[in-house]
């Protein structure tokens, strides 16, 4: 059975371009704001990564991040953004992620990313 | 008991009113907070303390008298550690309970032993002016208490102000409640008297401009008036003080005159003569005193100062222009870079996929959908840059917003909107206006306001004249969610936006559009009442 990996982005288009690289590979769960990430977390026990968009517009990424350590610690979350800010990065590495993807991003580093968070 | 005015209180008097009106004016601003509350709580120790000139106006007994100040000491012994905790408080230093405690004990103690006992004051000394209690055995303890925590709080502020890394507009703040202390700490002087029979109370002066000074840094949170502040507040003390000294001498020549010369104690005459001069005096002095004081301690002219202010306010108008563009920066990085980690995802398979029927399919239309936003966002931001220049013909306002509402009168059926129009202003009223770029101004509001009303709601659409008939204004007014206090501000940067669609660059296009039409754009909301929007317009 493929891994669980949970795509969060409120942009259709975004998701679908993730589910384009990672979808051959993975199970994925599609959701479009914090609230549904949570909400599917919280049904999907086994789901084992978590990619994030910062900017979304009800619950910021960061905030969402900090939601999901503390109720789902054993998460690994990867924050994916429009931003190279290194305050950002370094703010959301405090927050507990594990991963920091600028867009537009390479498949690559979108797989890689996922596979070195799985092993 | 016999009324008698002793010219003496009248300024004590008038700073205990003061003190009473800073303190309620300060807790009526925001009671819940802390910071108000203690300021509160100073006013009543200050209102005690310059109570202790009413009695000087009637002929109580001693007894009385010292009642009285002993009343007054209860409070006053309080004031070091309420000063020092409102400091801290102020800060944010968290608290040392230990110390607190014992601070506060001995406040407390300084403060029963007034009352009961002799020995924080005893019996009363006679000035020449009024009678003043005498400092008993541990009085020095009272002073050294206050001396010591004064002490404290401006090293604090000195800290505080050494602190670079703190911004700008802090460290003003910290600059006003330092010379705050600082004036404070003269207030002290009043102690004096406790140790002579000769001394004159003037502690009510400097204590004045204590409150006076922190009653606006907690009202206002202004960057440049520090200065006017500071200097006002040395003008009218120096005033003050200079009067009093006039006003001492004056009263005692009069007083022995009007007794040697025509025999008895006239006191209606006497301060109706001392009025006379003061009002006389008091405008020369007073210029005189603040070109002083602005040579001495500002060393500027007042066309100076006021040419700084203006570059300072420059300055700050540049510094938010600079945040305007940082947030168009970061604006733009996420509304582009997103289509472009979609065409990129897409370009990247489409060597491999190119058979893929069902992948062609899907991402074709979603590549053109994402050029397009990029091209939207280009031309957005150019009309924002550079809007056109306005081509102003003489237009008929109500014409226009007419045909600016029948646009959306599909969106209006759809969400429940009603519209209602308030033309008060009759006949044809034609502006010199740019039709295309008004009618995507009002496009613009009427769209946030459908925006914000998705569950029903009505549209008002108002249009009228002030008296002088310069301007038309066109009100805009829905019964929307609202727009919280914090966001209010931030309404007309570009790329500001709280909502799941939408560039943020509409309203900031408005407000360039209605600034190139020579014209004003004032926005206010209440959260679940509605927003209104209203559109100033010059008639010619």
């Amino acid at each position: 059975m493929s891994n669980k990996i949970l795509i969060c982005d409120d942009e259709e288009n975004i998701r679908e371009s993730i589910k384009l690289i990672l979808g051959d590979f993975y199970d994925l769960f599609l959701v479009n704001s914090g609230e549904q990430a949570l909400y599917t977390l919280e049904n999907n026990k086994d789901i084992k990564v978590a990619l994030l968009d910062i900017k979304m517009p009800k619950v910021n990424g960061l905030d969402v991040l900090t939601q999901i350590k503390s109720k789902f610690p054993q998460v690994k979350i990867i924050m994916v953004t429009g931003y190279r800010c290194v305050e950002t990065a370094a703010e959301a590495a405090r927050l507990g992620a594990s991963g920091y993807i600028v867009k537009p991003f390479k498949s690559e580093e979108i797989l890689e990313t996922v596979k070195k968070n799985l092993s | 008991m016999h009324f008698h005015l002793n010219p003496h209180t009248i300024l004590p008097l008038l700073c205990m009113t003061l003190a009473i009106v800073c303190g309620i004016f300060v807790i009526l601003q925001n009671p819940r907070a802390k910071l108000n509350r203690l300021f509160f709580a100073i006013c009543i120790t200050f209102t005690a303390w310059f109570s202790f000139y009413i009695p000087f106006n009637f002929n109580y007994t001693d007894q009385i008298l010292l009642t009285w100040f002993r009343a007054s000491y209860c409070f006053i012994s309080f004031i070091p550690i309420t000063c020092f905790t409102f400091i801290t408080t102020y800060r944010q230093i968290p608290r040392n309970e230990f110390w607190f405690k014992i601070n506060s004990l001995l406040g407390l103690t300084l403060s029963l032993l007034s009352l009961t006992t002799d020995l924080i004051i005893k019996n009363l000394s006679y000035f020449p002016f009024y009678p003043y209690p005498h400092a008993g055995t541990l009085h020095p303890l009272l002073v050294l208490h206050c001396i010591y925590l004064a002490f404290f709080s401006i090293i604090i502020m000195i800290k505080a102000l050494k602190d670079l890394s703190l911004p700008e507009k802090q460290r003003n703040h910290i600059k006003y409640m330092l010379s705050a202390i600082i004036c404070l700490t003269f207030g002290a002087i009043d102690f004096i008297g406790n140790y002579t029979s000769t001394f004159y109370e003037i502690g009510y002066i400097p204590a004045s401009g204590y409150l006076i000074i922190t009653t606006i840094a907690i009202i206002k949170h202004q960057l440049m008036d520090i200065q006017v502040i500071i200097r006002k507040g040395l003008i009218y003390s120096t005033l003050i003080t200079f009067i009093t000294l006039i006003f001492l001498v004056l009263v005692i020549t009069i007083e022995k005159f009007s007794q040697n010369f025509i025999g008895y104690h006239q006191d209606l005459l006497n301060s109706a003569i001392l009025s006379l001069i003061i009002a006389l005096i008091f405008i020369p002095l007073k210029n005189r005193i603040q070109l002083c004081i602005d040579k001495i301690f500002l060393k500027a002219s007042p066309i100076e100062i006021a040419q700084q202010n203006e570059l300072l306010r420059q300055e700050v108008i540049q510094t938010e222009k600079f945040k305007a563009v940082a947030t168009l920066a970061s604006g733009m990085a996420h509304e582009i870079k997103n289509p472009l980690t979609v065409i990129k995802t897409f370009s990247e398979y489409l060597p491999q996929k190119l058979d893929d029927k069902a992948f062609l399919k899907k991402f074709a239309p979603m590549i053109s959908q994402e050029v397009n936003r990029i091209d939207n966002l280009v031309h957005e931001l150019l009309d924002f840059a550079k809007p056109a220049v306005p081509i102003l013909k003489p237009t008929n306002i109500h014409n226009l917003i007419n045909s600016t509402l029948e646009l959306l009168s599909n969106e209006c059926i759809k969400y429940n909107i009603k519209i209602h129009r308030d033309y008060r202003l009759s006949g044809d009223v034609l502006l010199p206006l740019d039709y295309n770029q008004i009618k995507q101004s009002l496009l613009n509001i009427f769209l946030n306001a459908i925006e914000a009303m998705k569950t029903g709601g009505q549209l008002n659409v108002s249009t009228y004249a002030r008296v002088d008939k310069k301007d038309v204004h066109i009100k805009i007014q829905d019964t929307g969610t609202g727009i919280s206090p914090e966001d209010l501000p931030h309404v007309f940067d570009p790329f500001f936006t709280k909502k799941d669609s939408g560039t943020g660059l509409g309203l900031s296009i408005t407000h360039e559009i209605i600034s190139n039409h020579k014209g004003k754009i004032f926005v206010e909301s209440a959260l679940r009442k509605g927003t209104t929007f209203i559109l100033e317009l010059p008639s010619a």
